[in-house]
């Protein structure tokens, strides 16, 4: 199976490679023929990139370790489940998905490219996937081969990190890498749009599914890092502006600014120069985040240390962005357009600035990531940069960006009147108002939460009326309740209402986290069986503790009971768990989650007596950061169903 | 009025939730803890730790705070006793204000670029410059009263309602 990995790997290096000459060619000559050629090869080396990754799974599966890669990954005892996941849990694993990922995306791409007539576009567009690809198998291939063996065969693998034994292994890392992956077709296709002076809103209508396919990986991606840090970790956060999670933030914005102005060219054929710089920039940021993870240059949780492949990525960085800037540079001319908007007070100008206030966040935080290495270069002294710098950097832009989020629909494309503004304006912040006096009523004094909530407040008021006023005008049909009529707007203007839905729950995201962050409670204490521990409005006592074994595990847990002024509220099992061949112990988290509040517990302390120490904190309102999370999902999908199915005539 | 009410309200709503005082409400451990690494850890943020000594010291935190003592006696506190590198946030002076001051100043160059092209593209005179405009012009098509002009908007309107 090893030599079957191998040479699959081989093999889709030699078919990538191929597929990058016949394109080549096939641009060069203009012959449709050579670019069939090239598509061709590209769906070989998927085929063989599919091949190499199912013998790593295979060789996971047979725990054969005398594979390097699955020995320092896996062993005897890890259940079967998670040595599936082991897949992506080191570089080089990661590496052979990230290749395999792009090289399904090409022959998707491929495939809805079958009946297209245009060979010269597809023919640009599959020279840079299989350069793409190419790079990335050459790596594999050459510096850091995951099917290579060890002298010896050891007789049981070093285990998978007590960490990564979490359900967001299985989905975590792959959303990830689809939403980086992803935003290689619209960036080869906005490539090929350039090159081949085609630089109308085509390019951007062919590859919307795949902008905001990409865009709602790297979001649940990003959520569900979150969650499992929440989960996991034990600290009782779930963002801790850590390196690598800035990595994955950080093209989140630009595509998030990518995604809106796409709308604005799609639609009003403008800023034409401005979407090829950001789908440029959008993709350079995930190879940069690939490259964080993998060059050691930073410290963090996620690091693979240093590989050896920093200087390939930053090479291939360099040559992507230089190439990128010159061709938009080439094809400014043709990119360039009449740039006629109507009024300075249109939702074209509310996109612009909404896109520098995304930006200016991506930059704060880029800078921020990278200013430990900045600040070594310029003055020789390495400062570290912790939460606080992100929170007082970025939480200012992110209530602009609030601000912006909930002006922006209340103004129209092209011109809105004054009348109009101001009866639209008037409710919504009204809403605003009435939450952040109810604030103050209940006792709320965190300047910021009060900010933060009646933004949230005046956004979603924004949403709720316009969606009352759009049912209003459609309500005036005979026979029709406003009940039924509702989801039938929903499902009818689906791209838009989908676009109100992502905000809906951005809004709860942000309720969620400012809950969390600034109104949470906390308290720590050792006690005996019997004793309690107060906090917030929870009563914790401590009943029992158990010792068991479980799947590849010994678990120490201690047995709580819950009370909210003297009621019973059930129980809950603080742990600490001792895997196989693993070290250290860890520290497993209780939660009892509520849409109020969650009671997060854990267990850093057992005594010789079985007396525990216990942290104990209410985190307000964080259930709400993971129905919006799932909210601004469900948002992008249902904004991607296309709205009316076209008929094909023969 | 009107105008300067239309464009000034938007903008002094969001200047007056920006202006709160920011530390109008209670110092808590977690904003204290936020600025800390761990003295036994010395690569983990104090906030993420979950050591021992990391534990000490967010008690000592939790401590000071009950004493009444400010965030930055607290930041000398630990400096005092661990040195500049307890602190995992860059001072605010010399270089490192750049990492404070360089996304604010983006922001405002960016607001401002932004903000002059979108006066220049909405230049009332721009129109005529259009190719197709002036096309339209020299083919004899009637000029476009204000009655038009309001009944076109109100047409757009409405389809985008309905898009």
């Amino acid at each position: 199976m090893v030599v079957f990995g191998n040479l699959s790997q081989f093999a889709a290096l030699v078919f990538s490679l191929l597929a990058l000459v016949f394109t080549l060619l096939g641009v060069m000559r203009n012959d449709a023929r050579l670019a069939r050629s090239g598509a061709r090869s590209l769906l070989a080396a998927a085929a063989f990139t599919t091949f190499a990754s199912i013998s790593l799974a295979g060789l996971f599966m047979a725990n054969e370790f005398q594979v390097e890669y699955v020995a320092s990954y896996s062993d005897r005892a890890l259940p079967m489940f998670y040595k599936m996941t082991a897949f992506w849990a080191g570089q080089k694993g990661s590496l052979l998905f990230w290749a395999w990922t792009l090289s399904f995306c090409a022959a998707l791409v491929i495939y809805s490219n079958r009946r297209d007539a245009d060979s010269r576009t597809t023919c640009y567009v599959y020279l840079v996937l299989a350069g793409t690809l190419s790079f990335f198998l050459f790596l594999l291939c050459t510096v850091s081969n995951p099917f290579d063996l060890l002298a010896f065969i050891p007789p049981d693998g070093q285990g998978l990190n007590p960490m990564l034994q979490n359900p967001g292994m299985i989905f975590h890392p792959p959303t990830l890498f689809l939403g980086y992956v992803g935003f290689t077709v619209p960036f080869a296709y906005a490539v090929a749009a350039m090159v081949t002076g085609h630089s109308d809103a085509s390019w951007i209508r062919k590859t919307r599914a795949w902008n905001v396919l990409s865009w709602i990986f790297l979001t649940i991606g990003i959520i569900l890092g979150g969650q499992w840090a929440y989960v996991e970790l034990g600290w009782g956060g779930f963002w801790a502006w850590d390196p690598v999670e800035n990595a994955s933030f950080i093209p989140w914005l630009a595509s998030t600014a990518f995604v809106h102005t796409a709308i604005i060219q799609e639609r009003r054929g403008i800023m034409k120069v401005w979407n090829m710089v950001l789908i440029l920039l959008t993709f350079t940021l995930c190879i940069f985040g690939t490259y964080l993870v993998r060059s050691g240059v930073l410290q963090s949780v996620h690091d693979f240390g240093a590989t050896g492949l920093g200087g390939y990525f930053l090479a291939f960085i360099l040559v992507t962005l230089v190439g990128g800037i010159y061709l938009v540079a080439g094809s400014y001319k043709d990119l360039k357009t009449p740039n006629v908007i109507e009024s300075y007070l249109s939702r074209e100008s509310t996109f612009l600035f909404n896109n520098v206030i995304l930006l200016a966040l991506a930059f704060a935080t880029l800078l921020g990531t990278l200013f430990p290495l900045l600040s070594e270069v310029f003055t020789g002294n390495k400062v570290t940069v912790g939460p606080a710098f992100f929170n007082m950097v970025n939480t200012p832009l992110f209530l602009l960006l609030l601000v912006i989020t909930g002006i922006c629909p209340l103004i129209g494309w092209r011109k809105a009147s004054a009348s109009n503004l101001r009866r639209n304006f008037l409710r919504p912040a009204l809403f605003g108002i009435a939450v952040l006096v109810l604030l103050l009523l209940f006792g709320i004094r965190h300047p910021y939460a009060l900010v933060s909530f009646s933004l949230c407040g005046f956004i979603a008021g924004t949403i709720l009326l316009e969606f009352v006023a759009a049912l209003r005008s459609r309500d005036k049909n005979p026979g029709e309740s406003s009940w039924s009529a509702g989801p039938r707007l929903l499902w009818r203007l689906r791209r838009r209402y989908g676009g109100h839905l992502v905000h809906l729950g951005l809004v709860l995201m942000v309720v969620g986290i400012t809950g969390s962050t600034a109104l949470k409670q906390e308290a720590q204490g050792t006690l005996t069986r019997g004793q309690t521990l107060q906090v917030g409005r929870y009563e914790l006592r401590y009943d029992a503790f158990n010792v068991y074994q479980k799947l590849n595990r010994t678990v120490y847990g201690a047995q709580l009971s819950v009370f909210n002024g003297g009621k019973p509220l059930g129980t809950l099992e603080a742990e600490r768990r001792v895997y196989i061949n693993a070290k250290q112990p860890t520290t497993e988290v209780a939660l009892r989650t509520t849409l109020r509040d969650d009671l997060y517990v854990t267990m850093p302390g057992i005594g010789p007596n079985q007396e525990i120490t216990l942290r104990a904190s209410v985190n307000p309102l964080v259930l709400w950061v993971w129905i919006g999370g799932v909210l601004m999902v469900v948002g992008g999908i249902i904004a991607i169903i296309p709205e009316r199915k076209r008929r094909t005539t023969s | 009025m009107n105008m300067s009410f239309r464009s000034g309200f938007p903008a002094f709503l969001a200047l007056l939730v920006l202006a709160l005082p920011v530390r109008a409400a209670a110092l808590t451990k977690t904003e204290v803890v936020n600025n800390l690494m761990c003295y036994t850890c010395p690569q983990e943020h104090l906030a993420n730790c979950q050591c021992g000594g990391a534990q000490e010291m967010k008690d000592s935190v939790q401590r000071m705070i009950g004493e009444g003592k400010t965030e930055q006696e607290i930041l000398d506190y630990f400096v005092a006793r661990y040195g500049e590198g307890i602190v995992s946030t860059p001072p605010r002076r010399g270089f490192a204000l750049t990492a404070y001051v360089a996304p604010y100043l983006g922001l405002c160059a960016g607001a401002i670029v932004a903000l002059f092209l979108v006066l220049r593209w909405a230049r009332p005179g721009r129109r005529d410059t259009d190719p197709k405009s002036v096309a339209a012009a020299g083919n004899g098509a009637p000029p476009i009263d204000a009655a038009d002009r309001e009944r076109v908007a109100q047409e757009l309107a409405r389809l985008e309602r309905e898009e």
